[in-house]
């Protein structure tokens, strides 16, 4: 019974609790911030090469690309573990004037397969919200002033751009923030922007096809995607499937079958990422099995199954080795954590040893007067913890606000793929948080309580 | 009469000595000394004697070296830690001469700690009253009955004193034991904490009081001397 009271006397009427109470509270906040940041925004890197690369990706490395992929498309998707799938052509082309091209990669993509099978839809700037977005150039003078005077041919050939690499195009390099404000305002950098596209095909040999000097075509701007994917957004142009395979020499004209460079694959829901990858290989070899079989598989051997996170491997690797220093510079900010919160209780236990002594005194037991600080511990502990787990919670959750209140801007928008500070808090990390600070509250009242608790009852009391 | 020569507690051949950096420094060198029921004895000795540490022995508080303390024929220092919180509990009370009251608590909470050690978290519901009553009682009879919601840093050291003393009578101990009572006090609150302890002593209760002081121990029905670690031989018997 005086156990509990004299921790809740402790704890109320002792001003070292409260400083206590703030201590623990302001590392848990700090440990909960941290880590809120750190993991959102290896997080954030994940969504963004997922939602860009879909589920599960079947690629040939080589400009050649493969054929089959119609045949495979519709068996992944009719009975295996395929939700939708589409094919996708990757190469490299020019874009602008022949005296000064830039070298950029040309995706061509069949865009509402594409939006169906990937979050790519939602990178768009004008079709965000549309349910279908297009390569049709639209007759519409804020996004494609002029669009009226094209004919219909001209106008099946929209292009997409990488955000980055529109604003590094544009003649007078305006930011992406200025791009942002263009289009808000309404006014386009897309009067401007009909390029001229250079792309080189190449037989299913191998060999250069055509007339060997590259294939030039004209497109018109449609939209621009923020996939928040640096090395895409910084040299990515989307066009139509048909229009670059056509000019690729990659769509059969030539007697050979159509070809393409990747098939990109949603799952259906439910199907676990690793079970589908599996799976998709397993019919992937059983399909090439087949063709091999009839004489048809020559392009089809090395061609990869791989989960998005083996497709953008390089590019989530820096992350994650980013993200294995963070976790050592995290581990020793807990570890510093944890230790001032174990020494904060040595302290004020080492200081209460004569209480113990006096409980002693009076009869109580050296194991009664001990859990007296445990329990005060454990208290302080658990208050301490609690009110940082909320503060942790109301700051991460807050971050923007705070971020845009202070007036500072911490990622620059315009360098760093970064516009929201990440605000989700996990709430299994922070119950882990919380219990570990108690814990170690627990532990720091312990260690000295234990030898307190064995000393003679005058040598206790003598303790100042 | 018969009563009063039966023994409570018997130390026989205590030693007890600290280590003082390469030497021991021996404190006491085999110290026998009786309590008998009923009686008010006084140790006495200089300062630095040794009377608190054969005080603490007697008390539970410390283990001597060597020698034993009868406690109502019971050898303290072999029994175990139960039985000798249960001891220190119950039938033992001491008062210490600088206090040691928690600060945390009221005086009447200060007074009842004894009480609460003893009462286990599931029966505190039903008998916080009494108890606290009893508590009152044992301030009443030291004078601090309107003193028991403050704070023990808010009185004075006479008033400090008497609450440790209520503290140690509130179990009805067999044995009061006082180290220097009234050593941190002044005269007129040293007077008042010997009123009690006298009155204590009329009423029945066995006390043993260290003083340094002859005019206190004069309150004594019988002095001791501690002397070169030893009780001296007793002038009268
Ligand atoms: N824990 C200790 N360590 C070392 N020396 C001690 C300790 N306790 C007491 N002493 C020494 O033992 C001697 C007797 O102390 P004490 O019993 O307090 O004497 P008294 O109460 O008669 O003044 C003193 O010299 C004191 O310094
Ligand atoms: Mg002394």
């Amino acid at each position: 019974m005086f156990k509990l009271l004299l921790i809740w006397r402790y704890f109320l009427k002792k001003r070292v609790a409260y400083i206590a109470v703030t201590a623990v509270a302001l590392l848990v906040m700090m440990v909960l911030v941290v880590l809120s940041v750190m993991s959102g925004l290896l997080e954030d890197t994940r969504m963004r090469n997922h939602r860009w690369a879909g589920d599960v990706v079947v690629a040939r490395d080589s400009l050649v690309g493969f054929d089959g992929y119609e045949e495979f498309i519709r068996r992944v998707t009719e009975n295996g573990p395929a939700e939708a799938a589409t094919p996708v052509i990757r190469t490299f082309g020019l874009v602008g004037s022949i005296s000064e091209p830039d070298a950029v990669g040309i995706f061509g993509v069949k865009l509402g397969e594409f939006c169906r099978v990937t979050g790519f839809g939602k990178t768009l700037h004008w079709q965000k919200e549309k349910s279908a977005a297009s390569f049709y150039v639209p007759k519409d003078e804020f996004v494609t002033p002029g669009a009226d005077l094209l004919t219909e041919q001209q106008r099946q050939r929209g292009f997409i751009a990488g955000t980055l690499y529109l604003a590094g195009r544009y003649t007078d390099r305006p930011s992406k923030s200025e791009i942002d404000k263009l289009h808000k305002r309404g006014l386009e950098p897309s009067a401007y922007l009909s390029w001229p596209i250079t792309v080189f095909g190449l037989s299913s040999r191998g060999t250069a096809a055509g007339s060997g000097v590259g294939e030039q075509q004209r497109f018109f701007y449609v939209d621009d995607s923020d996939s928040g994917l640096v090395d895409v957004d910084m040299s990515a142009v989307y066009v139509d499937f048909d229009q670059l395979q056509k000019l690729c020499y990659m769509d059969g004209g030539d007697g050979e079958p159509k070809r393409a460079s990747e098939i990109r694959v949603k799952l259906r829901q439910g199907v676990a990422p690793e079970q589908g990858r599996t799976a998709i290989a397993k019919l992937w070899r059983e399909f090439v099995t087949e063709q091999q079989a009839a004489g048809r598989g020559r392009l089809l051997a090395d061609v990869k199954v791989q989960s998005w996170q083996e497709y953008r491997r390089s590019f989530i690797a820096p992350a994650e080795k980013e993200k294995s220093l963070m976790v050592v510079v995290f581990a020793m900010i807990a570890l510093v954590a944890i230790f001032i919160i174990f020494a904060i209780f040595y302290m004020i236990v080492m200081e209460k040893v004569k209480d113990l002594g006096i409980v002693k005194s009076v009869g109580g037991s050296g194991w009664a007067a001990s859990q007296i600080f445990l329990g005060y511990g454990m208290l302080v502990g658990i208050v301490g913890a609690g009110v940082g787990a909320v503060a942790g919670c109301l700051i991460v959750w807050n971050t923007n606000e705070l971020e845009s209140w202070l007036g500072i801007k911490l990622w620059d928008p315009d360098v760093y793929a970064i516009e929201r500070i990440p605000d989700v808090v996990d709430y299994s990390q922070a119950a882990v948080i919380v219990l570990v600070a108690i814990l170690a509250s627990v532990a720091g009242a312990a260690i000295p309580a234990r030898k307190a608790a064995k000393l003679e009852v005058v040598e206790a009391l003598r303790v100042e | 009469m018969d009563k009063k020569k039966e023994t409570i507690l018997n130390a026989s051949g205590i030693c007890k000595s600290y280590p003082m950096g390469r030497e021991q420094l021996t404190v006491l060198r085999g110290v026998d000394l009786s309590v008998r029921r009923g009686e008010f004895l006084a140790i006495m000795g200089a300062s630095g004697s040794g009377k608190s540490t054969l005080l603490h022995i007697m008390g539970l508080l410390d283990r001597p070296d060597k020698g034993q303390v009868h406690f109502d024929g019971d050898d303290i220092f072999t029994q175990g830690r139960g039985w000798q919180d249960r001891i220190r509990n119950r039938e033992m009370g001491f008062v210490f001469q600088f206090y040691h009251l928690l600060p945390e608590l009221n005086v009447v909470e200060n007074v009842m700690l004894p009480l609460m050690v003893a009462t286990p978290l599931w029966q505190w519901p039903g008998r916080r009253k009494n108890l606290r009553q009893r508590a009152l009682e044992v301030l009443a009879e030291v004078g601090l009955k309107d003193k028991a919601a403050q704070r023990p840093n808010t009185l004075s050291g006479g008033e400090r004193q008497r609450t440790a003393i209520a503290r140690a009578l509130v179990q009805k101990p067999r044995l009061l034991l006082a180290d220097e009572p009234t050593g941190n006090l002044d005269w007129r609150a040293g007077k008042v904490i010997l009123e009690v302890l006298d009155r204590l002593n009329r009423q029945g209760q066995t006390v043993v009081m260290v003083t340094h002081d002859a005019a206190v121990a004069d309150l004594a029905d019988r002095k001791v001397f501690l002397r070169d670690g030893r009780i001296e031989k007793p002038k009268k018997d």
